[in-house]
């Protein structure tokens, strides 16, 4: 099986458990505590598609996707974008289409992913009026606490990078 | 006979005076359309140069504008080593300078310094370093300079997760670069307990060397002449070649390079040794 390695960068508001869905995903493990990240946090995980196995390292950056707060370093050289936000919490999702416009300028060829996050403190149709409330469709609505399509998630963004 | 024609000839005269004057007009223009290319044709011949350069350089320019990772990559092994050795030769001027003026000091202490350091061909303070920790190199990385991703790697150990590792070196320089807003600066080594990772950069990737032990400029001279070495060997080509192959490459340059440093730098320190010290 042919092993391919990738950077993936987790960007999104601070609290939108952006290290929780990474700590799900590679540790498989979840916990209510916050801890701010500061700075970058990296991981890794292997995933395993049809023929070809994504080596992923996964780039946790804190909080923040503003040009002044985060160093531009940490995106370049990425080959995919994952943008957290927080389903309960409208203030995390009101910047999507800035902040997605400055980080495909630094990254035009990467595919993105837009993550809901804390799906399970949100009714269905909660969900749905947040889809329709911003402009372009949310790929995911994922639960760090119960896993809920975390795994789904990350699978969808390996495979775009490989395509 | 004569007579038909004669008269055939008028008739052909009468009946084709327009062609006829056609043809000549013809011919006329052919010669001097003739004349004119010759003419061309030789200026083109003697101010063909005068004519192309400003075309020629500037697709040249466009050439190197547009290819300037390729060159610089290409360029900078060689410009670093050549750097790299004139400053080595004012150094090598330097301390023979100061080698100089101590051989004029008259003191016992001295007498006897210079006779230990002379015996065992190292300089006195450095000897005494080298004997307490040997240096080592225990890892090398070449990393890619944006993402982080490893391109080639050599370890002796294996005791670490080598990708969270370049990834995380990458990360330290991104933040350290782009907090002191450095856009042509580098970091240039992290030193930790008894580490020091020395770092080499180029355009498109950085190399990272984790070296164990008590690394004296000269030791570290070498280990950078041998990442040049190899960066100009492996990694200016055009199309680099599979991370196996580099990897196999990056162990052939440094399996046996930590009983070879030693040596060498120890070398290096008995060739800058003074021989007026027996005259005196």
């Amino acid at each position: 099986m042919q092993q391919v390695n990738k950077k993936v960068i987790l960007i999104g508001n601070f609290g939108v458990g952006k290290t929780s869905l990474v700590r799900r995903f590679v540790h498989q493990k979840f916990s209510d505590e916050y801890l701010t990240t500061l700075g970058v946090k990296i991981d890794k995980k292997l995933v395993e598609l049809n023929e070809t196995s994504v080596n992923m390292l996964i780039w946790d950056v804190a909080g923040e996707v503003s040009q002044t707060k985060v160093p531009t370093s940490y995106y370049l050289g990425a080959h995919g974008i994952i943008y957290v936000f927080d389903s309960t919490r409208p203030s995390t999702f009101q910047n999507v289409t800035d902040d997605l416009e400055y980080v495909q300028k630094l990254l035009p060829k990467a595919p993105v992913c837009l993550v809901g996050n804390k799906k399970d403190l949100v009714p269905e149709e909660d969900l749905n009026k947040i889809g329709e409330q911003l402009q372009r469709e949310v790929d995911f609505f994922t639960s760090a606490l119960t896993g809920e399509n975390v795994e789904k998630m990350f699978h969808y963004i390996a495979l775009k990078m490989i395509e | 006979m004569n007579q038909e024609d004669e008269i055939i000839k008028q008739l052909k005269s009468i009946l084709m005076e327009d062609e006829l004057k056609k043809q000549e007009e013809l011919m006329r223009q052919i010669e001097l359309l003739k004349t004119q290319l010759n003419k061309n044709q030789n200026e083109l011949r003697d101010n063909l140069a005068e004519l192309t350069q400003p075309v020629i350089s500037k697709t040249v320019q466009n050439e190197i504008r547009q290819s300037q990772d390729t060159l610089v990559d290409a360029l900078q092994p060689l410009m670093g080593k050549m750097v790299r050795k004139s400053i080595q030769d004012e150094f090598a001027k330097l301390t023979e300078r100061i080698d100089g003026e101590i051989d004029k000091t008259f003191s016992w202490n001295n007498i006897k310094q210079m006779f230990i350091s002379f015996w065992e061909g190292v300089k006195k303070g450095d000897l005494v370093l080298k004997n307490i920790n040997q240096m080592s190199v225990e890892e090398v990385y070449v990393i890619e300079q944006d993402s982080g991703l490893i391109i080639a790697t050599y370890s002796k150990g294996n005791i670490i997760d080598q990708d969270l590792i370049a990834s995380m070196l990458t990360a330290i320089k991104s933040f350290i670069e782009d907090a002191f807003k450095q856009k042509t600066g580098h970091l240039d080594s992290i030193e930790y307990d008894n580490f020091r990772i020395i770092l080499q950069n180029y355009t498109k990737y950085y190399v990272a060397i984790v070296a164990s032990g008590t690394v004296s400029a000269t030791s570290k001279d070498l280990i950078i002449e041998k990442v040049i070495d190899f960066a100009q060997r492996h990694l200016s080509q055009s199309e680099r070649p599979s991370e196996d192959r580099l990897n196999t490459y990056l162990a052939k340059y440094f399996e046996n390079f930590d009983s070879n440093i030693n040596i060498d730098a120890t070398s290096k320190q008995k060739s800058n040794f003074d021989w007026k010290f027996w005259r005196w």
